[in-house]
């Protein structure tokens, strides 16, 4: 057996595999890197997988947390890991599109699944899943019912600022002008949409396109990447955890040399 | 007789502590600072005039008064200067050098007046449009005035020199640091990114005759060493600089050496050729007039990236890697050039985007580590 682990910035993702291959667990919680998460969440694997740490023959940590975690055999970036998740589940993807807690990166992928370039954004946190959860937090919205009230959104606002911190104060200035949540949470996910579509231009997108990471859960942020990128999207099942599936393939493979 | 490492370590010490090292060469040499802006000014004309030139390229964490005067989008060395010009730190210095190569250091240059009205500013003009005979006489007509104002802030304690004997001391500062260039690369375990960068930055703190005497000490050490066989990527810096101990730190974690640069903190001025022939004035003037591969500086033909790729072959590079610093236009107006130069020669480019505020390099890391992992697999 072995184990990836993906400790983000917001959460934790384990995915254990069998020698050949097939999924045993993909968990997810919560909590990211410096917290309980990392470990939590490979206990719950193993809790649904059925096995014991002692039956991991090889462990391949990635994410913001992957230096931190002791019980890793190697470390490797989420680029990496996310693009051998993505290219496992859509052997045609080219473009891929991860939103993290913290990061959103772009990537574009040789026909064999290898990185051909990469873009990811700096510190600002515009166009990442922390905007996501700070304009939920301004609308007094759960986070997973941001995509709802976006969707019901019917004339769009304006939010010009691309900085999480101005574009806040934006949004609550358009709230003071009663314009409606839903309208505000609308244009909330068409500006991140917009930055997200200005990253990947620099790369180039070249279909097939894939999203993944927490962003992808959100419907209406994948709606709204679609049109400003004019092309379908696809999404894994499970976005958040293609990172440690990436991570437990390439974990397979070193265990397979030794 | 020093050890090499005792030379290392005194260097890196100078390096990591400018206010000390300059206290420390004003005592020992009798004379007085005076502060020399980014990104080039002619120190050998404040040699010339009895005063220690010392570099001023930013340096703290935390802003409190630059903001009175500069927004928190523009380039952290400046603003970084400003806050300590506002705070004190400069008062020591007898005046400060500020040449006009972007916008933001004309805006600095003029600010810096009511902002430190206690160090006078001597504002130096770098001719634009290098390649005409005019930009020459604009030069020396420069240097005829900034000799004029340093001559008027001259003290006792100055030892004013001809301009012929300073420019020899940075000849031979020149010499040294090209002799550097060459030996490092055999010396990559030793001679870390961190290290080799401290060793260059002390020269910007200590009086250019006691640090060429002690870098030549350490080069003399050095060589009688064996060669190393050096196991990781090697890379050519680029940029305006690169003085983030986390991010040096972590070049040397992932197996990263620098063999070279083409930075203008550390030696991309030094290694412009200086001309045989003319004056001395004359030849200090073709030294700016020849300075190629910097980004506030007026390249007709953009060689930035023929140089680094030339630069690489001869040193056997793996990479490029393009600081840069952030608000700087004139670096992202470059980097294009750049980045079209060294794809068309295979040559892989990690371009980063930074400033002088870099404390923790977390997400820095997964940039270098993915461009490790997906240019050199394995």
């Amino acid at each position: 057996m072995v184990l990836g682990i993906d400790i983000g910035s917001s959460s934790s993702k384990a995915v254990i595999l069998d020698p050949s291959g097939t999924l045993l667990a993909a968990q997810v919680v919560n909590l990211g890197t410096g917290t309980r998460g990392a470990g939590q969440v490979v206990e719950l694997a193993h809790r649904q997988a059925g096995t014991t740490p002692a039956d991991i023959r090889c462990t391949v940590a990635t994410g913001y947390g992957r230096m931190t975690y002791q019980g890793a055999d190697r470390q490797l970036t989420e680029l990496s890991c996310h693009a051998k998740g993505i290219h496992h589940l859509f052997p045609k993807a080219r473009t891929v599109v991860d939103i993290g807690g913290q990061d959103t990166k772009v990537l574009r992928l040789d026909g064999d699944g290898s990185i051909d370039n990469f873009v990811m954004n700096d510190k600002c946190a515009a166009g990442t899943g922390r905007f996501l959860e700070v304009m939920a937090r301004v609308l007094d919205c759960p986070i997973g019912e941001l995509s709802q009230l976006a969707q019901a959104g019917r004339e769009p606002v304006s939010i010009s600022n691309m900085c999480t911190v101005f574009a806040e104060s934006e949004v609550i200035s358009h709230l003071s002008a009663n314009v409606s949540p839903a309208n505000v949470a609308s244009g909330a996910i068409l500006s991140i949409a917009t930055r997200i579509a200005g990253m990947a231009g620099r790369v180039g997108v070249v279909p097939e396109v894939v999203m993944t990471g927490g962003g992808a859960l959100n419907q209406a942020l994948v709606a709204a990447l679609e049109d400003a990128l004019h092309c379908t999207i696809q999404t894994p099942q499970e976005p958040q955890t293609t990172g440690a599936l990436g991570a437990a393939l390439f974990a397979l493979g070193f265990a397979k040399k030794e | 007789m020093k050890t090499l490492q005792a030379c290392i370590d005194s260097l890196c010490e100078q390096a990591q502590h400018p206010a000390r090292t300059i206290q420390a060469a004003c005592q020992t040499t009798g004379k007085p600072a005076v502060g020399c802006f980014p990104l080039f000014v002619p120190e050998e004309l404040v040699y010339a005039a009895g005063f220690l030139p010392v570099g001023l390229w930013g340096g703290v964490s935390a802003f409190q008064k630059a903001d009175q005067y500069i927004q928190s989008f523009a380039c952290s060395i400046l603003r970084a200067n400003l806050e300590l010009g506002m705070s004190g730190a400069y008062n020591a210095l007898k005046a400060v050098l500020i040449p006009s190569q972007c916008d933001t250091l004309k805006c600095v240059c003029e600010n810096f007046k009511p902002a430190v009205s206690q160090v006078p500013v001597i504002g130096v003009t770098i001719p634009n449009n290098r390649g005409i005979q005019a930009a020459h006489q604009q030069l020396l007509d420069e240097f005829d005035y900034i000799t004029e104002q340093l001559t008027a802030l001259q003290t006792p304690d100055c030892q004013p020199m001809s301009l012929e004997e300073a420019f020899a001391v940075y000849e031979d500062y020149r010499s040294v640091m090209a002799q550097f260039r060459d030996t490092v690369p055999d010396y990559l375990n030793t001679i870390t990114p961190a290290i080799r960068h401290n060793l260059i930055k002390a020269a910007w703190f200590m009086d250019k005759k006691d640090y060429t005497v002690q870098m030549r000490e350490l080069l003399d050490l050095l060589t009688q060493q064996p060669k190393e066989r050096f196991q990781g990527t090697k890379c050519i810096l680029t940029g305006i600089m690169l003085d983030a101990a986390p991010v040096l730190d972590l070049l040397q974690e992932l197996h990263i050496a620098v063999v070279d640069d083409m930075l203008c903190h550390e030696s991309l001025f030094p290694r412009t050729p200086t001309r045989q022939e003319g004056s001395v004035s004359s030849r200090l003037a073709y030294r700016f007039l020849d300075l190629k591969g910097a980004s506030p500086l007026y390249d007709p033909g953009k060689p930035r990236g023929q140089m680094l790729i030339d630069l690489a072959k001869a040193r056997g590079a793996d990479m490029v890697f393009f600081t840069l610093m952030k608000f700087c236009d004139p670096e992202a107006f470059d980097h294009p050039f750049v980045k079209a130069d060294l794809k068309a020669a295979g040559v892989p480019l990690l371009s980063v985007e930074h400033d002088q505020l870099v404390e923790s390099a977390g997400q820095l890391r997964t940039r270098i580590q993915g461009f490790l992992e997906i240019n050199f697999p394995g």
